[in-house]
């Protein structure tokens, strides 16, 4: 087999020198391309960030004339800031205040002849505390027994606990001492009773 | 600025001597330059270094700047839109609502709920329904006003009176119907009555002692990022309108 022989006429050093420069070339223009791209880049987001300045600029400028007519409208603003505290805490109140007038109401439908009440202790919590005095204690135990009884119109109380009873023989009467539970919200007075004749108006304004 | 002129002459003194040590003297920089390696890739590798700078200097700090211009602007839309809709809903209220309607539900819920204790027009108040009821007030006192983070947040508070009377049961009766519709809202808290041991017949004298609560909201403070929930076509805003309509103010004849 004929061996083949290559004539290198180009001696190696200058071949090696060409191609360094070739790669040295190669590297310039990565190098250069790279700074430029950079620089631009660079030269963009100085830019965005000059347009995002300029465009914070115009919002606050929109925020400040929407504060100046804010401040022409101040007026309006308290009370409208004032209707809305107040009406929260007026629906809060109605919600939970206590109507001791129907506690005297029952108290003075409920209470038979014959049996007065002396003392009496009520508090937010619903118990009341009663005293009172019987001319015999078969009133007493019907009174205390209507009480609870919603037949006899004693709805208002859950329960009625007698605490002490004893003769006054100079009076010839009974005074005792009762403990009473008020139904619970059995004191409210309701939506419906507040507005009595507006609450049909304000269904329909509901509807 | 910090460096004092000797320490910066020790420097620069450190630094030629440095110099000299590592032989790279002003003289020998051309020779640095003229070197075959620093001619070849001198100028790649510091194009690469300057690139690097300029990414970290420079893109990365406008970068940040970006981000942070970005947030700021997102609050402020925020504001804007919150003005906007506040701007927006007051104006709607004053062309919906005429300005004498607003004028008079903001008096007729101000003297129910007062902004302030006026602790003296409700002594009045309280003087006048009993005046009006025929009740003998033994003594009415102010007895706190009870400020607390509770109160505080849920937006109204509290003032108690003590309040002792001489009256029928009957007045009695009459006295508390009347003050459960006063304008200015009083609640009672604890009642207390005792009579003589003859009655029965409800025209005996009754002793009555009650703790009477009273309330008031603050002034509101006003923050233009807050929004209006009020409506006055809400069913709390009617329902309590409606009420207060049925509620009478007394003042002292």
């Amino acid at each position: 087999m004929a061996e083949e022989h290559r004539i290198e006429l180009i001696p190696r050093e200058i071949e090696e020198a060409r191609k360094r420069a070739v790669l040295v070339r190669s590297l310039r223009v990565l190098g250069l391309g790279l700074l430029t791209l950079t620089v631009m880049v660079t030269a963009a987001l100085f830019s965005v960030v000059q347009a995002q300045k300029s465009s914070l600029r115009n919002i606050q400028q929109q925020v400040a004339a929407k504060k100046a007519a804010l401040a022409d409208l101040a007026d309006t603003e308290i009370k409208v800031a004032g209707l809305t505290d107040k009406t929260k805490a007026l629906i809060y109140i109605f919600d939970n205040r206590n109507y001791y007038s129907l506690l005297l109401e029952a108290l003075s439908k409920g209470t038979p002849a014959g049996v007065s009440i002396t003392d009496l202790t009520a508090a937010s919590t619903g118990e009341i505390s009663l005293t009172g005095e019987v001319l015999d204690y078969t009133s007493l135990a019907n009174f205390l027994r209507d009480m609870v009884d919603p037949e006899k119109g004693g709805s208002l109380f859950t329960e009625v606990g007698l605490t002490s009873v004893s003769f006054n023989p100079s009076t010839g009467t009974a005074q005792f001492t009762a403990e009473a539970e008020v139904v619970k919200n059995g004191l409210r007075g309701g939506w419906e009773s507040l507005l009595e004749e507006g609450w049909e108006s304000f269904l329909e304004y509901l509807e | 600025m910090g460096v004092p002129l000797g320490g910066g002459v020790g420097i620069l003194f450190r630094v030629f001597r440095v110099m000299a040590s590592l032989r790279v003297e002003v003289g020998s920089l051309r020779s640095f330059l003229n070197h075959p390696l620093v001619r070849s890739y001198g100028l790649f590798v510091s194009s690469i270094f300057l690139s690097l700078v300029l990414l970290w200097v420079g893109a990365r700090s406008a970068w940040m700047q970006i981000q942070a211009l970005k947030l700021e602007q997102s609050l402020a839309r925020q504001t804007l839109s919150s003005l906007t809709t506040k701007v927006g809903q007051l104006e709607a209220l004053t062309e919906d609502w005429a300005a004498e309607e607003l004028d008079s539900q903001s008096e007729s819920f101000d003297r129910a709920v007062p902004s302030e204790s006026s602790i003296p027009a409700l002594l009045t108040e309280i003087q006048a329904i009993a005046q009006k009821c025929g009740a003998g007030i033994s003594s009415l006192q102010f007895s706190e006003s009870v400020s607390s983070e509770e109160s505080t947040s849920r937006g109204w508070e509290e003032v108690r009176l003590n309040f002792t009377s001489t009256s029928s049961f009957a007045v009695l009766q009459s006295l508390l119907q009347t003050m459960e519709v006063a304008s200015r809202v009083i609640d009672v808290e604890t009642i207390q009555f005792s009579t003589g041991s003859d009655t029965g017949t409800g025209t005996a004298d009754v002793q009555t002692t009650m703790v009477l609560i009273s309330y008031y909201t603050p002034e509101p403070v006003l923050q233009p990022e807050t929004p209006i929930t009020f409506s006055p076509s809400g069913s709390d805003f009617i329902k309590a309108s409606m009420i207060l309509n049925r509620f009478t103010p007394y003042e002292v004849e």
